[in-house]
């Protein structure tokens, strides 16, 4: 059985655990790198303390001003940012091999120390407000977001507010709770996951030096997940007028962690759902109906190591909106009754291969997923774990599977249409 | 001596950067090949010379829908009969896709190097045999309109569209790819064959094979494959020139949402035109990175939440955009003034050399990033290919770093100038 991870060396040190698949071919280090601060580790009403601390990284350290800072790095080339999602704050770094360590050092100087100025504090939380009121207008966001209200209890994590209301949380913090949510939760175990043109044992000591100081130990406390009572179809819609084409989801949470048993079946009947053109929603929605550009499946967040969530998503032009919402839900039901045969498990588990092999064949591309993998199940070669799993799935499990996990709870859509889903007039 | 193999039917054009260039005698069809011994992968591209610049007004959108229509089945690989292009290639895991654009349209596969010979096979075959039936055109129309309604919904897109109808009067650049959404609907199957009849062959194509084939074995299977199609005399390219600017135009945007930001067009040079590696130069320094001059001046100022700048080399003379989006309660005037400012300051006092060097090491990082994938490269070969030699793809380092201080000063003046500048104002209501 063919491996693409097998060339992963994974380094563990109290400070990290760093995966790296080394390319002596790429004139380049791709480094993606995560620890849990994320707005999971913020009050509820606080969320986006945890965007405005992430921005805040590229403002400059203690010792060094926002411009020095942004200049030094980008005089050596390197590419850096910083972001939260979720759980985690993440950090990508492309570097030249030669520029290397002086990306990582600035980095951890930032994550040691960064310069937490008022008027950059003031500057962010502007910006920020200012992106929170164009997200609401994407009706794609709306859609998810309005899935996820559905099926999480409020203040919980995957309750995800409307972007005007998190605007107005935002709008209400101050440097100080800056300040002591950074001081308080960038800490924690870093996971690292790297490839390019660097041997482990440079990396390790690279790594080994700039993490000194680095407290592996998470101190503030994490909000936890919780699910909404649903019984019956949860409909929500959310109005974005003028907009011609109307985003919609349909899912529901899923009881699975990323190391559940079940999980690597629960993905593979997502993939075979609406994992990429050859599969059920595309080749039905789209390409016999032509209904819609785009139709997928997803299991997010399985990243976060906790039970999350699944669906089915589309896009419909405002003419077709009650046709597609009809055959979304019955191409899905038609899906979990009789979508898995045999034939067409062997070839996804084929095509899996291949995507793998084209995947891992940029380095780039495949540093992201790697890190992701690490953070589910601690373990660098995911890919390969899931690959293994499986292989001698039978339709009647994965049939089985569906049936258990995969029952649409919540159906949400956002566009130019009303608060009950109706049309609004142009 | 007998001619090695590979050479049969080939006529080696060049090499450089480590790819060898060919033409097919007998049909015309060019060839790239950049081995990378030790990939798994291999990327496999058909870069046609027809893009929306070859439309006309009743047909806009053409060449886009045709593109989607090239999927629909080839006399030999037919969705029907359960051998379609996806079903072949994307059950065993390639990453492909295809995308128009004003110049060019382009179909690429990035597959297992065992699934090369299907690649070629498939891309042959729809050269000349696609099926472009009635009834694949009524279902991928109505896709392809959604495609159209989710640009119309992005704020962004709508005035980029406005700008160029605006700051082109003639040149077909005026008219988006993706085409008006009548003549999406109304485009016929008869319109869409007359098109595919025209411009794909052999002639009007190049052929990119990157990765872990060897060049002996791609020529011989490019010969086995594109060798059989007759060659057919394509027509004389497009002679239309836009008429001088004379003066700034402007323009507003009134649109229901959320999004109040600047639009500023700048004439700009061909792609190839002797200058452009100072326009690339002035380019990086502008708007690449958080220290470039207009992230500070308008981001790290708080009259901006974002900006990019692009200059699209297109075969013919395209425009500098500088999208800027506005932050809250700043008024379009007042960031238009910002960005003067420093342009003039560029004008008359140069770049500091520091910053400058900054800029150059930066991007040209950026770009090595972006050439150390197969996609990557496909993609930047497509790109100059379209422009019209494909060596560009390689030429990007190069032309940041001939470029000095002087040399972004005087193309500041040259090009940066209201003379030519076209403005959108887009305001949310």
């Amino acid at each position: 059985m063919k491996k693409y991870t097998e060339r992963a060396i994974t380094i563990r040190h109290p400070h990290f655990t760093a995966s790296l698949i080394p390319e002596r071919d790429t004139q380049a280090v791709f480094l993606r790198m995560a620890f849990p601060a994320g707005s999971w580790f913020a009050e509820a009403g606080k969320e986006p303390i945890a965007g405005v601390a992430a921005s805040l990284l590229d403002e400059g350290t203690a010792r060094m001003t926002r411009e020095v800072f942004r200049s030094a790095l980008e005089a050596d080339g390197s590419r850096v940012s910083f972001w939260n999602d979720g759980r985690y704050v993440y950090v990508s770094v492309d570097a030249t091999p030669r520029g290397l360590a002086g990306a990582l050092t600035l980095v951890f100087e930032a994550l040691r120390e960064p310069l937490i100025a008022e008027e950059s504090v003031r500057q962010i939380i502007e910006r920020q407000s200012e992106e929170y009121i164009h997200e609401s207008e994407d009706t794609a966001t709306q859609a998810e977001s309005a899935l996820l209200r559905s099926l999480y209890l409020p203040g919980t994590p995957l309750h995800i507010r409307d972007p005007l209301a998190y605007r107005a949380s935002l709008l209400t913090l101050t440097r100080d709770e800056v300040k002591t949510f950074m001081a308080e939760a960038y800490r924690g175990p870093l996971t690292v996951s790297a490839i390019g043109n660097i041997e482990a044992k440079e990396l390790e000591k690279l790594l080994s030096e700039v993490t000194v100081g680095w407290n592996p130990d998470t101190l503030r406390e994490e909000r936890q997940i919780r699910e909404a009572p649903i019984s019956g179809l949860a409909e929500t819609y959310v109005s974005v007028p003028g907009k011609e084409s109307l985003d919609v989801f349909l899912g529901g949470s899923l009881p699975l962690t990323a190391t559940d048993e079940d999980i690597s079946a629960v993905r593979l009947v997502i993939d075979l759902l609406g994992g990429g053109f050859s599969d059920h929603l595309m080749q039905t929605i789209r390409d016999r109906d032509g209904l819609t550009y785009g139709t997928y499946a997803r299991m997010k967040c399985r990243e976060f190591g906790k039970k999350t969530y699944w669906y089915a998503t589309a896009t419909f032009g405002n003419a077709l909106f009650e046709k597609g919402v009809s055959a979304l839900k019955k191409e899905l039901n038609v899906f979990l009754k009789k979508g898995m045969n045999g034939k067409r498990i062997s070839e996804k588990i084929q095509e899996l291969y291949g995507r793998y092999a084209v995947l891992y064949a940029d380095p780039r591309k495949a540093v992201l997923p790697m890190l992701l993998g690490m953070l589910g199940t601690g373990s660098a070669h995911d890919a390969d774990i899931y690959l293994e799993r499986i292989q001698n799935v039978s339709s009647a499990h994965l049939q089985a599977i569906a049936e258990k996990y995969l029952s649409p709870m919540a159906l949400s859509a956002s566009g130019a249409l009303d608060e009950k889903g109706k049309l609004l007039q142009k | 001596m007998p001619k090695r193999a590979k050479t049969v039917g080939f006529k080696k054009t060049e090499e450089a950067h480590g790819v060898s260039a060919y033409t097919y005698v007998k049909n015309g069809l060019r060839v790239l090949i950049l081995p990378r011994k030790d990939s798994p992968v291999v990327g496999v591209q058909v870069t046609y010379h027809v893009g929306s610049r070859h439309e006309a007004l009743g047909h806009t959108g053409a060449t886009h829908i045709l593109e989607h229509l090239m999927f629909k089945g080839s006399k030999k690989f037919d969705p029907k009969k359960g051998n379609g292009i996806w079903h072949l290639l994307e059950k065993k895991g390639a990453q492909m896709n295809a995308t128009t654009w004003c110049d060019r349209t382009n179909y690429y596969a990035i597959v297992p190097v065992e699934l090369f010979n299907d690649v070629l096979s498939i891309e042959s075959d729809r050269m000349r045999n696609i099926l472009l039936k009635k009834e694949d055109l009524a279902s991928e129309m109505t896709v392809v309109r959604n495609e159209y309604e989710r640009g119309e919904n992005d704020p962004y897109q709508r005035l980029s569209k406005h700008a160029w109808y605006q700051a082109f009067s003639l040149h077909p650049y005026r008219i988006p790819t993706i085409g008006t959404k009548e003549d999406i609907e109304n485009v016929t199957v008869e319109k869409l064959r007359t098109f595919y009849d025209r411009f794909y062959h052999p002639e009007n194509a190049t052929v990119t094979v990157v990765g872990g084939i060897d060049e002996e074995r791609a020529l011989q299977m490019i010969a086995k494959t594109f060798g059989q199609i007759p060659k057919r005399k394509i027509p004389a390219g497009l002679y239309v020139e836009d008429p001088l600017q004379e003066g700034e135009r402007r323009f507003v945007l009134e649109r229901t949402g959320t999004v109040n930001a600047v639009l500023m067009c700048f004439k700009a040079p061909a792609g190839l035109a002797e200058d452009v590696h100072r326009v690339l130069a002035l380019e990086a320094l502008l708007g690449s990175g958080k220290s470039s001059l207009l992230h500070k001046a308008l981001v790290d100022t708080g009259l901006a939440v974002d900006f990019h700048i692009d200059f699209p080399r297109f075969k013919d003379p395209s425009l500098i955009e500088l999208h800027v989006t506005l932050a809250g309660g700043v008024e379009h005037q007042k960031v238009e003034s910002a960005v003067w400012e420093v342009f003039n300051r560029l004008k008359s006092a140069g770049p500091n050399p520091d910053d400058l060097k900054r800029a150059v090491e930066y991007t040209s990082a950026q770009n090595a990033y972006s050439l150390s994938s197969v996609s990557g490269l496909l993609s930047h070969i497509n790109e100059a290919i379209a422009r019209g030699d494909w060596k560009d793809a390689f030429r990007y380092e190069e032309y940041l770093r001939t470029a000095t201080p002087d040399d972004v000063r005087k193309t500041a003046n040259d090009y940066l100038t209201k003379k030519t500048l076209t403005v959108g104002h887009l305001f949310a209501v």
